[in-house]
């Protein structure tokens, strides 16, 4: 597995309102998991879009590293993006990909890698699934089409893995899930947040299947 | 001024404002898809260096595959009908008109209609799967994911496509060129009152070296425009997927008139 970069400045909400919502003033420390609960799913993707910097919010603003990703130039915002980890709603797998494909392509691009190189960070990250009772080997190699809900956002959080990022952006990973499968997913998300000192997670979330009492972390509530 | 006064107002119902203003509408679309459409052949080019990452290549070979390798058979059945039907016409050209007429026939088949065609087939086949796949992932949010992962959508989806259908078409040139030759050969010496001999000499001698460049380059032109406009209109497309099957019929009528007037563009540039 590639070192994991130093964990820069992390995320940072100022006076921010969106569609219909309005998060405030927030700051998530460096390391911290960090629920930000929405009335809806539009709302947890408007988030993200605004923090990416695809979108620009309503009002205020939203920083990654201490940086407006809305206000830099494309290649230099990609560039950002690239150090980030993210899981888009339900894993954001390319159609045109198998889920195997789809898990290598990030890393693939940055480091212009075969697929054969990263063999070994794949078989660690499928293993990691295996531990906790999951067995992507079984659908790794089929079209995202073929998958449920359930295994595209796995496909998605292997994506992640392999990047190795400092922050984690999970967008409605756990909405629409059985609660078995929430709980699989978010002991799965944890373990890699306890990895690596420092990374800090974020879960965008509309029905995370639990109470905002029982999260460890910071909890930022979407006002309407 | 009255007309004037009637623009400010977009006064529809004065009859010679509604005509040009209809007029005006009517060009709004092409003019906006041609703009698109050469957006996007300057980010290809700008963007030309991610052909060095692998993942890139691998979707231009895919590219190149689906345009010029997969329909070769058709192409070539296509082709050698095409080259028997002038063998034809070239028989009865030579022996009303001589062998100048038969020379510019041969030199209309391979310089005109073998890019013409293939510009046709590469649109009907390539424009409109691009158009349908583009417009797919757009709908699917799949360009966004792109965008979240840190990799350039210009780089990964635009590039590969238009220099693919760039070197496809030229592919393609080339078997149409080889099938109309092996055709016309082979059929003349069978079928028709014109020897092999004499259909050789007069086709080796209507054709020099810029004639055998002149059409692949002219194929890559039409293969970078349908290209192009298949990934504007794929792009471009609104959310519901009903929509899809509309931008792949814009794609085939706005890249129709684009491979008609690159034709007739660069056949008047170099006649």
């Amino acid at each position: 597995m590639p070192a994991v970069p130093e964990p820069l400045e992390t995320l940072a909400f100022h006076d921010f309102v969106g569609t219909g919502f309005r998060i405030g003033d927030a700051v998530v420390p460096a390391g911290g998991e960090c629920l930000v609960l929405t009335e809806t799913a539009e709302q947890a993707g408007e988030v993200l879009n605004c923090l990416a910097g695809l979108q620009t919010p309503t009002w205020g603003r939203v920083s990654l590293f201490g940086r407006d990703l809305g206000s830099l130039p494309s290649d230099e915002r990609l560039r950002v993006l690239a150090q980030i980890g993210i899981v888009p709603r339900d894993g954001g797998l390319l159609t045109v990909l198998s889920a195997s494909q789809n898990i290598l392509l990030p890393r693939q691009y940055r480091s212009n890698a075969r697929a054969e190189d990263l063999e070994d960070e794949r078989e660690e990250a499928l293993r990691f699934c295996e531990a906790v009772g999951e067995a992507p080997r079984e659908w790794i190699d089929l079209p995202p089409d073929y998958l449920s809900q359930y295994q595209r956002r796995l496909a998605g959080f292997l994506r992640l893995m392999l990047c190795q990022p400092a922050v984690c952006l999970y967008e409605n990973l756990l909405g629409n899930l059985h609660t078995r499968q929430k709980e699989s997913l978010l002991k799965l998300t944890r373990q890699f947040h306890q990895r690596q000192p420092g990374r800090t997670s974020v879960y965008l979330e509309f029905d995370p299947g639990l109470r905002a009492e029982d999260w460890p972390g910071l909890v930022l509530q979407a006002i309407p | 001024m009255p007309l004037l006064a009637a623009v400010e107002r977009q006064d529809t119902k004065l009859p010679l404002f509604a005509f040009f203003w209809n007029v005006a509408e009517y060009l709004r679309r092409p003019v906006m898809v041609l703009t698109g459409a050469l957006i996007i052949v300057y980010s290809a080019i700008a963007y030309g260096l991610t052909l060095r990452k692998r993942v890139v290549r691998e979707v231009l070979y895919k590219q190149i595959y689906f345009t010029g390798v997969q329909p070769l058979m058709e192409v070539l059945l296509l082709a050698l009908l095409v080259g028997y039907l002038f063998v034809v016409l070239m028989v009865q050209a030579d022996q009303v008109a001589g062998e100048e007429s038969s020379r510019i026939l041969v030199h209309w088949l391979v310089m005109e209609l073998s890019p013409l065609a293939c510009g046709m087939i590469v649109l009907s086949r390539s424009g409109s799967a691009i158009t349908a796949e583009i417009a797919g992932m757009q709908q699917k949010g799949e360009i966004r994911s792109i965008q979240l992962m840190g990799i350039d959508p210009e780089g990964y989806l635009l590039v590969p496509r238009v220099f693919g259908v760039a070197i496809g078409t030229m592919l393609l040139s080339f078997w149409f060129f080889l099938g109309c030759t092996i055709g016309g050969l082979t059929l003349s010496a069978l079928f028709s009152a014109m020897s092999f001999e004499r259909f050789f000499d007069v086709f080796a001698g209507s054709l020099n070296l810029v004639d055998l460049v002149y059409p692949p380059l002219k194929g890559a032109m039409a293969g970078i425009g349908v290209a192009a406009i298949g990934c504007h209109h794929g792009l471009h497309v609104p959310a519901s997927s009903t929509e899809t099957p509309k931008a792949v019929i814009a794609t085939i009528t706005h890249g129709t008139f684009f491979v008609l007037i690159i034709n007739t563009l660069m056949m008047m540039v170099f006649a």
